[in-house]
Formats: structure tokens, sequence, C-alpha cells
């Protein structure tokens, strides 16, 4: 489980990125490069320290769980951002890193230098856009579900062994139909992931370890969760 | 006012307001004359098949007689058709009537007697400038091989031919483009009219008298001089006296130097109105286009968003002010017309309507300021018009909204949220990344309820969805979107389906929704 937010750099994305976890209570560290940085996150109120680019890193894995720890690495030249990158990942093999890139091609290289996840931000932006004037309802119900504090949330549940759910067929499955929730799909390993999504048609056998993707109001949501818990032998 | 002024001045305002009368001149008119006007091409196709196989009955005419029916079809029946068409440009070309009522009125205004001599001076006058038009001179000796029993009136049906200029827009475009070198030709032409003159007399005074010479006549020198200066050359005079010879050397080189100066004339021409002929072909385009999307700006933002919109076979149009990214945009492919986005006269310029053709305008420009001045323009002349405006500074957010932007995309704040999914669920988010990627074939798609639809579906029950082919996540209604609905659930107009599943099937079943009939 995620708790401490490290953020690198302190531009316009990485104020962002601390002003939303920041919100959910996350534990938000900032490390820049320059004084005029350190200042301003300062004034903003953010726990801030001010590093090197050629540090050896050694703090982090003192001071956070690495297992606890996502690293966000927000520096505004993309060289820059490519040699964190490649720093942390060269010291800590199980950290979870993300960056940010300006374009595709650096992503491209951000990812080669180890980073988990690459966002190209010009791409991502450009497919905002076009998203938005495609399916203006699609983006709309993403952005609810995925961001927004509504009713209607998107949860994962993984099948552990002995659950009711435990060897039915993704398509007999009747149980969602009581709780107003439907099943987006099915994950074969947490994390590998491999989908099946339920209007694929196919009539996947559903074994403990899988991973259940399901929308639904956040009160029916718990309940149901509490139904797939409960082993097929026992009655609540 | 006489009887007869008063009666054609009330002829004419009668006519004027008769709607029949204009609505069939401005037909007409659409036909013969309006480039925009979407049925002219068949029009034109026609009067070419007329003028090609007309030429193709004289050509044929020279070796072998024609059958009866050929006549009559090429001396009559097309004759008839372009006597038609041609007092039907006569008549399209001004307005007789509303020159009497201009004068009319001028007249009245002014206190004095109605002229109508002089109204009907300018009438005439404005007909004149069609009828000595050159295209309208080409018009009426086409119409000649009519009276065919003047023998010499049948050669003038090759005037046809050139007719042809009329109705292909490719053929008017190049000789508009080599009358921009108007005056380069004059000169060439002096300079070789008095080449060929010196030469041709020189040659005369050198060669007339001599035996062994070819030439005997003044006639023989000019076309001896212009055969040489055109640097073809027939052969069939030739200088034989010392002083010819050398006139011949003289003009050989001028005839090279006249050569490359025309090449070169119409090659200039053509590179200078290169940018002129591709913009009206571009306007052109845009007006047959029925709706589109149209970026203001070819920034970096706007370079990607472009490439995926035509991907998706997406229809827009990019306006662009500097020359640099015009030509970035060119060599993409991309429609692109280099005009100044925030200025109101662009799209009068350009055509372009922004109430009928423009699906939402995108701001994406270098800055917010511009986006802001830009966005203000657009609202200035279409105040329910959609728009979508990339955001640089999160301080100028107030600022775009109260510009009118429905839609604001600032980059910052995307990922700012974006960066959450790192944290909570990420098979979830997954799962929605490979729906919203279009990587697979599973998409999420939504489907608006019209009018064809709620004809025959009233509920969700009648939609009949399989819930396993096809994933119905929920309905837009209003600005509420209802989760999951129950059967019951009643659609509304412009009701928004969101659903997941494959593809084809989304595409049937939508299909399928507007197809049925009650």
């Amino acid at each position: 489980m995620i708790k401490e937010v490290l953020i690198f750099g302190y531009n316009e994305y990485a104020k962002e990125i601390a002003a939303n976890f920041e919100h959910d209570k996350f534990n938000v560290y900032i490390y820049v490069l320059t004084e005029g940085d350190l200042n301003s996150a300062h004034n903003d109120g953010h726990k801030v320290e001010l590093v090197e680019l050629d540090d050896e890193w050694l703090d982090i894995g003192k001071n956070f769980q690495l297992e606890e720890v996502i690293a966000f690495c927000s520096l505004n030249d993309d060289a820059q951002n490519v040699f964190l990158t490649i720093s942390l990942r060269a010291e800590y093999k199980e950290l979870h890193i993300v960056s940010l890139a300006t374009s595709k091609d650096s992503a491209d290289k951000l990812r080669l230098a180890g980073a988990n996840k690459a966002i190209p931000k010009l791409e991502t932006t450009a497919n905002a856009i076009v998203e938005s004037l495609e399916k203006p309802a699609v983006v709309e119900f993403m952005t609810d579900i995925l961001y927004n504090e509504k009713d209607l949330k998107l949860a994962e549940y993984i099948i552990k062994k002995g659950s009711i759910l435990d060897g039915e067929y993704l398509h007999e499955v009747e149980l969602h139909k009581t709780f107003d929730i439907i099943i987006l799909a099915i994950a074969d390993k947490e994390l590998e992931a491999e989908f099946t999504f339920t209007a694929q048609g196919h009539n996947h056998q559903i074994d403990e370890g899988d991973v259940l993707v399901v929308m639904g109001r956040e009160m029916n949501l718990e309940k149901f969760k509490d139904a797939i818990e409960t082993t097929s032998g026992e009655k609540k | 006012m006489s009887f007869l002024s008063k009666r054609f001045v009330d002829f004419s305002y009668f006519l004027q307001a008769s709607s029949s009368y204009q609505g069939t001149k401005h037909f007409f008119y659409s036909l013969l004359e309006d480039q925009s006007y979407p049925y002219k091409k068949y029009f034109d196709y026609f009067m070419m098949l007329l003028i090609l196989s007309s030429v193709m009955l004289l050509i044929r005419g020279v070796k072998y007689p024609l059958h009866e029916y050929a006549i009559i079809y090429n001396d009559y029946i097309i004759s008839i058709i372009f006597m038609f068409e041609y007092t039907l440009r006569f008549w399209v070309h001004s307005s007789v009537s509303k020159g009497m009522i201009s004068q009319y009125e001028k007249d009245e205004l002014l206190g004095r007697e109605f002229r109508f001599s002089r109204a009907i001076q300018k009438v005439l006058a404005e007909k004149w400038k069609y009828i000595s038009s050159v295209f309208a001179i080409i018009d009426l000796l086409a119409i000649m091989p009519f009276f065919h029993e003047l023998r010499i009136l049948r050669l003038f049906i090759l005037f046809r031919a050139f007719k042809i200029f009329r109705y292909t827009k490719s053929l008017q475009q190049f000789a508009q483009v080599l009358a921009t070198k108007k005056f380069e030709f004059f000169t060439l032409m002096v300079f070789a009219s008095v080449m060929i003159s010196v030469s041709a007399v020189l040659i005369y005074v050198a060669e007339a008298n001599n035996e062994n010479s070819a030439i005997d006549t003044i006639f023989e020198a000019f076309y001896w001089s212009f055969v040489t200066l055109s640097t073809v050359g027939y052969g069939d005079f030739v200088p034989v006296t010392d002083l010819g010879r050398v006139v011949a050397m003289i003009i050989i080189v001028s005839g090279v130097a006249v050569l490359a100066f025309t090449t070169s004339i119409v090659v200039s021409a053509f590179t200078e109105q290169l940018d002129g002929i591709k913009e009206q072909k571009m306007i052109s385009d845009i007006s047959k286009m029925k709706h589109f999307y149209l970026i203001c700006g070819y920034s970096e933002i706007a370079m990607i968003v472009t490439k995926r919109l035509q991907k998706d076979g997406l229809p827009f149009v990019v306006l662009e002010k500097s020359a640099e990214r015009m030509v970035m945009a060119t060599k993409a492919k991309i429609p692109v017309i280099m005009a100044d986005p925030s200025k109101q006269e662009t799209y009068e310029t350009y055509g372009i309507n922004l109430k009928k053709q423009v699906i939402s305008v995108l701001c994406l420009e270098e800055s917010d300021v511009k986006n802001i001045y830009t966005a203000l323009t657009i609202r200035a002349i279409h105040s329910e018009m959609k728009m979508l405006s990339y955001l640089h500074e999160g301080k100028n957010r107030k600022k775009l909204s109260l510009a009118g932007v429905n839609t604001i995309i600032y980059p910052q704040e995307l990922l700012g949220v974006i960066a959450k999914e790192f944290t909570g669920k990420p098979v979830a988010f997954d799962a929605i990344h490979v729906l919203r990627s279009q990587s697979t074939n599973i998409i999420m798609e939504e489907i608006l309820i019209d009018e064809r639809i709620l004809n025959t579906k009233k509920t969700v029950k009648e939609l009949g969805i399989d819930m396993r082919k096809l994933i119905l996540i929920g309905v837009y209604q209003q600005g509420e979107f209802l989760f999951n609905p129950s059967k019951e659930v009643a659609l509304g107009l412009g009701d928004t389906l969101v659903v997941i599943g494959l593809d084809i099937i989304i595409e049937e079943y939508s299909l399928n929704l507007h197809k049925a009939k009650k």
C-alpha cells in the first residue's frame, strides 16, 4: 500500500500532483534542484529538500519502506529526468517510478531508463482533447468514475481461495445483479493484466487469484465485497 | 413621366418583387456562373461532351461524308443548345429591372424627371460588357455553324473547342496565371516582331534577286524569319548568299534567347501564383465540406491532435498565421489556411460558415492571450459555438471561461489526477486504459438517442441489449448519469448511452437501432 509520495522538481505539474496526493492524505515529499524552487515549495507549505542530481539517493532507502513509496520524476528537462530515473533505478530495483516526459520519444527513453510508467505530456493532453471531441459522454463518465469524488466507483477485488465465485463461470455469475454492480473485466493475475472483458464474450472460469474489476455505487461495492469473500461453504 | 416609361418602371418593380422570377434567374445564374454550386459541374460535363462530339464530327467530316442525322445534330441541335446557353448568360449577367429601379429612385431622390433614356443607356452598357467579353465572343462564334449555308462559317466549329475553356477550371487558371505576365509577354512580342521584321527585310534584300535562292517574295522572307526565330527551321527556304547567312546566324541566336525568355516567364508566372492557386483550391475544398472541426493555431499540441484526428478520419481545418508553421502543416498533408484565426475577416474571406459547417472550435494557439482573443472573435460571430481551449497557465483559467470557452484542457491538472492512478487500483485503471487506448477491439462508446431510435425504442428494455455481448454502463439523461439503468427507465431525445463491447458489435448494434422502422 502506497503511503509516501516523492516528487522530484517543483513545476506546475509537480504542484498539481502534490495537491492531488495531499488532498488524499498521502505524505508528500518534494526534492528540488534550485534555491528558487526550494523557497517556493517551502512557501506553499510542502516538506521540501534541496538535492543534487548526482546524489546517490541513499536517504530514500534509509527513510522509507520502498513498497510504500511512489516516486514522480517531474524535472523540466527531459535529459535530467532520464538521468534521475536511471540513478534511482540503479540504487533501488523495487522502487515504483513514474516519470513525466515532454513527448513520446522521451517517454520511450524514460522507460528504457527504468521508469515503471512514463507519461508523455503532449500526447496525453492531445488524446484528452480528441477524446473529448469524439466521445464527450464517455470522457465525462470516465472522469467521474476515475477522478471525481462521486458515489460511483471503480473497484478491484482479488478472488480468494474458497470464495463463492471461485470456480464459477463469468457468464453464469448472478451475484452482482443483486447489488446493482457491473462486472467490467477479469484479470488473470494481479498486475500482469491479461484482461478478459465481460463484453468479449469468453466464458472465463473464475479462479483463485483472479482480479475482478467492477463498477458500482460505493455502498453496493462494499456489500458485494463482503459477499464474494464469503466462502462457498459458510453463510453470512 | 411618359406612359411608356411608367409602365417600364412598374414592370421592373414587379419583376424585382416576383420570387418565382428571381428564383429562376438565381437558379440559372448558379448553374452557369457559381463555382460553388454543386450541380454546376454536371452542366459543365454535359457541355464538354457536346463540344467533344462536335469536334470529332468535324474531324470525321474532313475525309468521309457525315450521316444526315450527324449533320442535324452538329449544325442544329448543338447550335440551338449553345444559343440557349448564350441567351441565358446574357440574361443573368446583369439585371435590367434593377438598373431601371436604381435610376428611377435616384431621380426621385434628386427630385427630377425620370430619365428613361439614361436608364436604358446604363442597362445596355452593362449588357455590352458581357457581349464584348472574350468568352461571350467565343460562345457567339461557336453558334455560327448553325448558318451552315455559309461554308466559311463551318470553320467556326473550331471555336467550340475554345469553349472548353469555359468549363474547365484548370484551363481558366492557366490563362489567369499567364495573364499576370502581360507586360513581359508584350515586351517579348515587340522584341520578336522587330527581329522578324528586320531580318525578313534583310533576307529579302539579300536573296530575292538571287537565282539560287528559294526566297522570292516578302511573305516568304517573313515566313523564313519566323520559322528560323522559333528555332524550328523546316529547311524549305535556305539562305544562299553570305549576307543571308549572316542574318540567319543572328536570328538563330536571338531565337534561342526568345525561347529561353518565354520559358522563364511561364515558369516564374507559375511559381509566383502557385500559393494563390493552392489557396483557391483550399477555399473551394472547404466550401464543399459539410462539417468539420476548426483548429486555431498549429502549435505543438495541435500537431498531435491533428495527427489523431487524421487517423480517426475526422474532418478538420487548421488556421495558422505564421508561414513557418504553415509549411510544417502542409508537409504533414494537413488542410491548413494561412490566416489569422483572431480576425473576423478571415472567416468571410475563406467562406468558413461557423454556424453551418463548424462542429466545434479548438483554440490551440501558443499562448493564453492568443487563445482568449480568438475565442472572443469566434463568440462575436457565433454566440452558440462550442469551443475547447488549451490552457497554458493556470491563472488564466477564469479569463478563458469568461471568453466563453466551454471546455478547458489544462495539461498540468490532467496529469495531476492521472498520477493518482498509480497508487490505488492498478488493475482497474489498467482495464480502463485498455478500453480507452483502443489497443484491443474492446471499446467504450456512446450512442446518441435520436428521433429515429425513439420511434421504436421507448425504454431501456426495448433497446434489447444482451449484457453478455454488450454492456450498458449507463445513460446520460439531462446531465444526470443513470448507472446500470433498470429495464423500465424511459428514454428521451438527446439521451446518450454509454456502452462497452467489441467494436464490430457496437457498430452493428448502433446501425440496427437506426435501421429499425416502426
